[in-house]
């Protein structure tokens, strides 16, 4: 079979996030990284990194803080590309299949503001693409199955190649305003 | 556009400002065992942040004028070395234990 019929993937979902739009800019001081990072040995959880990254402040290059989550390690992957107006940052962990929102307006005290899992049968998020209009354009990259059972996605694609940092089988479909929380103004 | 090449553990510079003829300008090379990954731009200070299969951050500096690219050796661990060393740490949240980051963004 095809291997583009297994890998299907990539759903589009618009997300809103809750009560905070794009026109509500962040002003917080100071210039940092945000790294989404995980355990090496999948044994603790992932978390957000903080680092200065001002050449100008006395903590340039130093580690600021962390906020953990409650998600073990078991692949932490993509966040945003850039840092959107809102300051509502989402980065997943793609085999958990498990995306936080990280509200980082204040980069000294971040938070995990909330979490979702799969959307419309739908799960493992890789990427996410701020809008204009502030909605998140997110991917997902396998039907709602785990790797394990031998599903779509998942027989087709053999665990060197699933981890290879420089894989490119998706195949992008439309979905939208998918099993979001009425409360999160999916549109 | 910059991409990164596992491959030749760097990254590549295109200029495609040709979209049908893409020509390489620059390129950058880590260590032999760093397979970066993760690319992310910083506007403001002109810079790249990189992650890959490795528990180190790399800052590289690129020139927009030119298309070069050279490691930013200002971001260094304690120890000197360049990047951000995420390994063997007592991290603020009270966990101790070497971070793999991937996905990593600037602040606006």
């Amino acid at each position: 079979m095809p291997r583009f019929l297994f890998a299907f993937a990539l759903v589009f979902c618009v997300v809103n996030v809750p009560v905070r739009s794009e026109d509500q800019k962040t002003t917080a001081p100071g210039h940092y990284l945000f790294a989404w990072t995980g355990d090496v040995a999948s044994k603790g959880n992932d978390f957000l990194a903080v680092i200065d990254a001002d050449p100008a402040a006395p903590s340039y290059r130093h580690l600021v803080t962390t906020v953990a989550t409650d998600q073990p390690t078991m692949y932490v992957h993509h966040t945003e590309y850039t840092m959107p107006a809102s300051g509502m940052l989402f980065a997943n962990d793609h085999d958990a299949g498990r995306t936080f929102i990280f509200d980082v307006r204040d980069p000294l005290h971040p938070k995990v503001e909330t979490s979702f899992t799969d959307m419309a049968g739908y799960m493992h998020p890789h990427s996410f693409l701020r809008l204009p209009n502030g909605h998140v354009l997110a991917t997902f990259q396998h039907a709602h199955h785990g790797r394990s059972e031998g599903s779509m996605g998942t027989s087709a694609l053999p665990a060197s190649k699933r981890t290879s940092p420089s894989h490119n089988w998706c195949t992008p479909f439309l979905v939208t305003g998918a099993g979001f929380p009425p409360s999160w103004g999916i549109t | 556009m910059i991409q990164s090449v596992p491959a030749t553990h760097g990254l590549i510079v295109l200029d495609i400002t040709n979209g049908v003829k893409p020509v390489e300008v620059s390129r950058l090379k880590f260590r032999d065992t760093y397979k970066p990954h993760w690319t992310g731009w910083d506007a403001k200070t002109q810079r790249v942040v990189v992650t890959g299969k490795g528990t180190r951050l790399f800052m590289v500096k690129l020139d927009q004028a030119t298309g070069a690219l050279s490691m930013d050796n200002t971001f260094h661990d304690a120890e000197g070395k360049t990047g951000f060393n995420f390994e063997e740490r007592e991290w603020p949240h009270g966990w101790k234990g070497s971070g793999l980051p991937h996905g990593v963004v600037f602040s606006r």
